[in-house]
């Protein structure tokens, strides 16, 4: 009975809203909205952020070190969130891949498709294509582009890293301080 | 003799669980945290990196024999596990690019939408990542030799000074540009030294297989 007693009163303080003496999870001011927490607080939520918070100094929260160590989730939310117009710069990003994986391989008709191998007839000329061959060079240059935007797995560990960071955010957010 | 046949094609067909086995939920729960544990790992000594150079040649307030001892333990981790995180580097750098795309986009400094930036500095800056990420991705596919290890060295080097000069600035300056492009040419060596040695290797008398960089059949491999 004794420690549930005292769980009881630390869950309580760490609970308590506008207690600035306990510890609390919650980061969200008192009058502040949800959506003003997250994109106030989206630069201590990256690599950069918690670098300079670790070294008490403002390292990483400058330019080039919110390119380098800047969480990209919260910078998205933060852009989203600030008007229409700042999203272009995210579906120029993802647009390659879109059109990359739309665009596929070139589907064939008739009886010499590609599809049904054995349905093949002999004859000049080559599969019958629904889609003119020159498609391949647009998807030749969007598979350059995907690459150059999106170098897959090497990326994936620092957007792990900013994914958790953000997903704390959002639980900080949650809860108000 | 219908029972025959399906018997035959029962025999003959691979059964595909006796050849993959699937691995355990231990043994994927362990390498999960093995690898978060390397992803912190790496990150902490990344930040030792950063905290050193900021220590020893920036005023930060803190000691400069700290800073100095904090080099002294990541640098010589860095050099020896580059192989590995050389291709984490070029994914940070990707991800550098497209936050610089949406710096571009927005028009305001990175997550902070309160501090706008000049779009014609974010749009150079970012080209420059952009190009050192096309260099870093090269290194990737090959064994690292001593150049490469001194120009990655070096990059990283410089690009710990320039977070460290810039601080909290969001204005680009001109001597910015200058570290950044002095980066790039040292990435820019171990590329064409890279190059220039597997062209003497292709040139070489009695040299006659032709495969890919990366290839078995690479001799510089």
């Amino acid at each position: 009975m004794g420690v549930q007693a005292s769980f009881r009163a630390a869950i309580r303080q760490t609970t308590t809203c506008g207690n600035s003496s306990g510890f609390t999870l919650g980061i969200r001011a008192p009058g502040q909205t949800f959506n003003q927490c997250l994109v106030a607080n989206a630069k201590n939520y990256s690599a950069g952020g918690v670098f300079a918070l670790s070294t008490n100094t403002d390292l990483g929260t400058g330019f080039v070190g919110q390119l380098v160590g800047g969480n990209t989730f919260t910078s998205l939310y933060a852009g989203l969130a600030g008007s229409a117009e700042d999203a272009v710069g995210v579906a120029g990003t993802s647009s390659p891949d879109l059109l990359n994986s739309a665009i596929g391989s070139t589907t064939t008709f008739g009886r010499r498709t590609s599809n049904i191998l054995s349905l093949n007839l002999a004859g000049k000329g080559g599969l019958p294509q629904a889609l003119s061959s020159s498609s391949r060079g647009l998807k030749s240059f969007l598979g350059s582009a995907s690459k150059a935007f999106n170098l897959g797995l090497d990326a994936s560990l620092k957007a792990a890293g900013d994914l958790g960071l953000f997903g704390a955010e959002i639980i900080g957010c949650s809860i108000h301080r | 003799m219908i029972s025959d046949y399906s018997a035959l094609k029962l025999s003959v067909v691979p059964f595909t669980g006796s050849h993959m086995q699937k691995p355990g939920t231990m043994a994927q729960v362990k390498s999960g945290l093995q690898l978060a544990a390397l992803t912190l790992l790496s990150f902490g000594v990344a930040g030792l990196f950063l905290a050193g150079v900021a220590y020893s040649f920036f005023p930060t307030g803190h000691s400069r024999v700290l800073g100095l001892v904090f080099l002294m333990i990541s640098v010589p981790v860095m050099v020896v596990t580059m192989n590995r995180w050389v291709k984490v580097l070029a994914g940070v750098l990707a991800l550098a690019v497209l936050n610089g795309l949406l710096s571009i986009g927005t028009g305001h400094l990175l997550a902070n939408p309160t501090q706008p930036i000049s779009r014609v500095d974010a749009f150079f800056m970012t080209v420059l990542f952009a190009v050192a990420t096309a260099l870093v991705s090269t290194l990737k596919g090959r064994k690292l030799n001593f150049v490469d290890r001194i120009a990655v060295m070096a990059f990283v080097s410089i690009l710990a000074v320039l977070i460290c000069y810039e601080g909290a600035r969001i204005t680009l300056a001109s001597t910015d540009f200058v570290l950044m492009g002095v980066g790039l040419c040292c990435l820019l060596v171990a590329w064409g030294y890279d190059r220039l040695h597997r062209r003497r290797g292709h040139n070489e008398p009695g040299h006659h297989l032709g495969g890919p960089a990366g290839s078995p059949a690479d001799p510089i491999r």
